[in-house]
């Protein structure tokens, strides 16, 4: 991993999205375990298959999704690409889980960051801090579920194509 | 629901003995008319050509059912002792089958001509009150708009018409709740009344009146007038059928998924017969006939029917797939969309539909059903009439198509090519609009319009089907008939001071290239840059790659997606509405979005729940058109013609059915 990882304050957490439900002293509770870091463009962030270790939010950057099918490409198939404010690696709530696709940026990127086994910890342990994590993820789950059904729709081909 | 009577009419009531029906029939043969009414064929009353008052059906009567009609003898000698028949009045004014033009090009005037070959004077004998109002429906449908069927039209004014008071009502009449008859009040030139040996006659019309005045008449004796009184009341007391029209448009949107709907699909066949034996009905198809013989390719008109799978069949894609929702498009067109769209009813009472039906439907049994257990009926959109009706503008005259030179041919993808046509000086266009584009022999097609300049004006056409295909494989230099612009445009003048986002998907993209091009060029002047989300399948199918970075240059927000990566795509992967979730929408925002219909309901559901006001959210919409006047009905969408109201939209004219399946 490359670019200087500094932790972050809680004012950091409060301009994002994902944070706006959590009050000032949840956010106190959670911000040190976060880390901000940079990295290139074409850089490999986790890889397909592997132990799912971070939980990320893009700061800034686009970042590639890709899966591997075997046989058919020598490249990876990019499934969707992720932007500034998005939920990146939404695994690694889950304990024991591993990465669903491999993420690669695409260009220079700055994310936060904060290790699955900590901020799993909190949410057991803080059942409040927990749910509204858990929801805000879900959320974007969600979204990003509804849209890989929509691209998988294939909405401008033809009935014939 | 009577209607005044008579005697407050202008013209005064006259009384006739039977003999004097000949001399009407010999008076209309010397002024040129041809004689077309009822006779007896086949086992049923239908009309024809008939010469005396030997070829009606004296003595005879019909006797309806659901689904049944049958001929019976009457103990009297009445010519007009039945109700109705088959067969409508339209099958002469508008009929099934009808030559447009033929590609003879009138080069003086540089014109498709439209052939008026079948205008041939021709008197109506024995017209009943709901066919009278049946007859006025049509007019409004093909004369009362910005766009006149002249064919239509003139046969329309080449036809006299003598209309016939209903002493005697059939099981399936329903015309007194529908407040068309039983009594013809208007529309006719002369209205007889039969009784056993006289005839009441009272003239409509300056020509009804002298045509009258050489006739053995005398004035009506008021034991006559009370005949004919009481002759209507029993009428009206024998009707078979009610209809309930109490805020009937609003309670049938209300209830669209009313279980009766479903139970009405098991027992349609969608043969379309009601549909051809309305009065009313009047959805065409056009389609362009040519032989291996050499002759010269001609344009026809046919009879179309919502039953069909064709009538709601754009290419790739049927709206109405299921019986349920052609038999639905069918009533809640006839009983509901009409007010809004004509400021009528569709439906006169006559009870064809009933009867012809052949599992023997029936309507007035439907619309109580779906009563029964009813959700709260909703507002409908209010009858605009047009502004300017019946003017006679360049392009008033329906499917007069000029010709337009190809300047030029820009192949965007591999199946989409922009022809850019040379369009005469005083030709005009508001973005969002779009023209007729058609081949002779080969067919006609909206093409949305996407862009201008310099009265050259482009059109990006997808090669989906036989024609598009073809005027996509057009070279410069050769030309195309065109006849536009039709329908609404994007709300230029409310894009003004607010923020405004473009959010296109596929070929949706071009039909908003006009409005773009304008905000782009007052960008500097703005303080809220215009957004652009743009989605598509593959980074080889975005449309106007090179613009796309002139705007970018030109200070415009652009966001692109595409559905599949391809090797060499670094930008985004995923849908508009990834692009879209990414930003701020700020609800005071103007959004103009096109795309297919299921990326547009997903905006739409994304907006709204930004709080976005629905009337801050315009779209456009594509249906099957034949004719981009409101006249052949294919573009129908709910109380909405696609061509007349649409393509754009506002997207709080279209809550009331957006999303909802089988429209």
């Amino acid at each position: 991993m490359t670019g200087a990882e500094t932790t972050i304050d809680a004012h950091l957490l409060r301009q994002l999205n994902f944070f706006d439900e959590l009050d000032d002293q949840q956010l106190k509770k959670i911000a040190p375990l976060f880390e901000s870091v940079s990295l290139a463009a074409d850089s490999e962030l986790f890889s397909e298959g592997e132990q799912a270790d971070y939980l990320y939010i893009l700061l800034a950057g686009r970042v590639s999704l890709a899966q591997v099918i075997p046989g058919r490409s020598r490249r990876q198939t990019v499934v969707s690409t992720l932007s500034r404010g998005q939920l990146l690696g939404w695994s690694a709530l889950l304990p024991d889980s591993c990465w669903q696709a491999s993420a690669h940026t695409l260009k220079p990127c700055r994310l936060l960051r904060v290790a699955a086994v900590r901020i799993r910890e909190v949410c057991e342990k803080d059942c409040a801090i927990g749910y509204l994590m858990m929801k805000k993820a879900l959320a974007a789950v969600g979204q990003r579920l509804a849209d890989s059904r929509l691209q998988q729709l294939d909405i401008y081909g033809q009935a014939n194509d | 629901m009577g209607r005044p009577m008579t005697d407050s009419q202008a013209y005064e009531l006259k009384s006739m003995p039977r003999a004097g029906l000949q001399q009407l029939f010999a008076l209309l043969v010397a002024q040129e008319f041809r004689l077309v009414g009822p006779t007896l064929s086949d086992g049923a009353i239908v009309f024809d050509e008939i010469a005396t008052p030997d070829d009606l059906p004296v003595g005879w009567t019909d006797r309806q059912a659901p689904g049944s009609y049958r001929l019976e003898k009457r103990p009297d000698k009445r010519a007009f002792g039945f109700v109705v028949g088959p067969h409508s009045w339209k099958k002469y004014l508008f009929p099934a089958r009808e030559t447009l033009h033929r590609a003879t090009f009138d080069k003086a005037a540089n014109l498709w001509r439209q052939s008026d070959d079948n205008a041939v004077a021709t008197a109506f004998i024995g017209v009943r009150a709901c066919d009278l109002a049946a007859i006025g429906i049509q007019d409004r449908v093909f004369s009362g708009g910005e766009i006149v069927d002249q064919g239509y039209s003139k046969r329309r004014r080449a036809s006299f018409i003598v209309a016939v008071n209903c002493l005697q009502a059939g099981d399936l009449c329903f015309c007194d709740s529908m407040g068309t008859g039983p009594e013809a009040t208007a529309g006719y030139d002369i209205c007889l009344t039969e009784f056993d040996h006289t005839f009441l006659l009272q003239a409509g019309s300056r020509r009804g009146e002298q045509l009258l005045a050489q006739l053995p008449v005398t004035a009506a004796a008021a034991h006559e007038r009370d005949k004919l009184t009481a002759g209507l009341a029993q009428c009206r007391g024998q009707m078979g059928r009610r209809l309930d029209t109490d805020k009937l448009p609003g309670l049938l949107f209300a209830n669209l998924e009313h279980s009766r709907w479903d139970e009405v699909a098991q027992r349609c066949l969608a043969c379309g017969n009601c549909t051809l034996a309305c009065p009313t009905c009047f959805c065409y198809s056009v389609d362009e006939v040519a032989d291996l013989g050499g002759q010269p390719a001609q344009r026809e008109r046919s009879w179309d029917s919502c039953f069909s799978q064709q009538h709601s069949q754009i290419n790739g894609a049927t709206f109405q797939p299921a019986i349920k929702d052609r038999y639905r498009q069918w009533l809640t067109h006839k009983l509901a969309s009409w007010q809004s769209q004509f400021g009528t009813s569709g439906c006169v009472g006559c009870g064809r539909c009933i009867a012809w039906c052949p599992v023997g439907i029936d309507l007035t049994e439907e619309v109580a059903a779906i009563r029964n257990n009813a959700s709260e009926p909703l507002s409908m959109p209010a009858y605009r009439p047009a502004a300017g009706a019946g003017s006679s503008g360049p392009f008033a005259t329906l499917f007069a198509a000029a010709e337009a030179p190809v300047v030029a041919v820009t192949a965007e993808t591999a199946d989409t090519a922009t022809l850019a046509l040379k369009m005469p000086q005083a030709y005009r266009y508001r973005p969002g609009q779009f023209n007729m584009l058609s081949l002779p022999g080969i067919g006609e097609v909206p093409i949305s319009i996407s862009g201008e300049r310099q009265g050259i004006v482009e059109h990006t056409i997808r090669s989906v089907g036989k024609v598009s295909a073809a005027l996509s494989k057009l070279q410069a230099n050769t030309a195309v008939g065109f006849r536009g612009p039709y329908g609404s445009a994007w709300p230029l003048a409310q894009c003004r001071d607010r923020p405004v986002s473009i959010i296109a998907g596929g070929i949706g993209l071009a039909p908003l290239r006009g409005v773009i091009r304008t905000l782009a060029a007052q960008q500097r002047q703005s303080e809220h840059p215009l957004r652009l989300f743009y989605g598509a399948r593959r980074a080889d199918a975005l449309l106007f790659t090179r613009e796309l970075s002139q705007w970018r240059r030109s200070g415009l927000r652009v966001a692109v997606a595409v559905d599949r990566h391809t090797p060499g795509w670094s930008g985004n992967v995923g849908t508009v509405t990834t692009l879209l979730r990414r930003k701020d929408m700020p609800a005071r925002g103007l959004y103009l979005v096109c795309g297919p219909e299921v990326m547009m309901l997903a905006v739409v559901r994304l907006l709204r729940q930004a709080q976005v006001p629905a009337e801050n959210i315009y779209l456009s919409l594509e249906r099957n058109m034949k004719c981009a006047a409101g006249h052949c009905g294919r573009c129908q969408y709910g109380p909405y013609f696609v061509c007349r109201d649409g393509p754009v939209f506002s997207y709080d004219r279209l809550q009331l059915l957006f999303g909802k399946r089988g429209f």
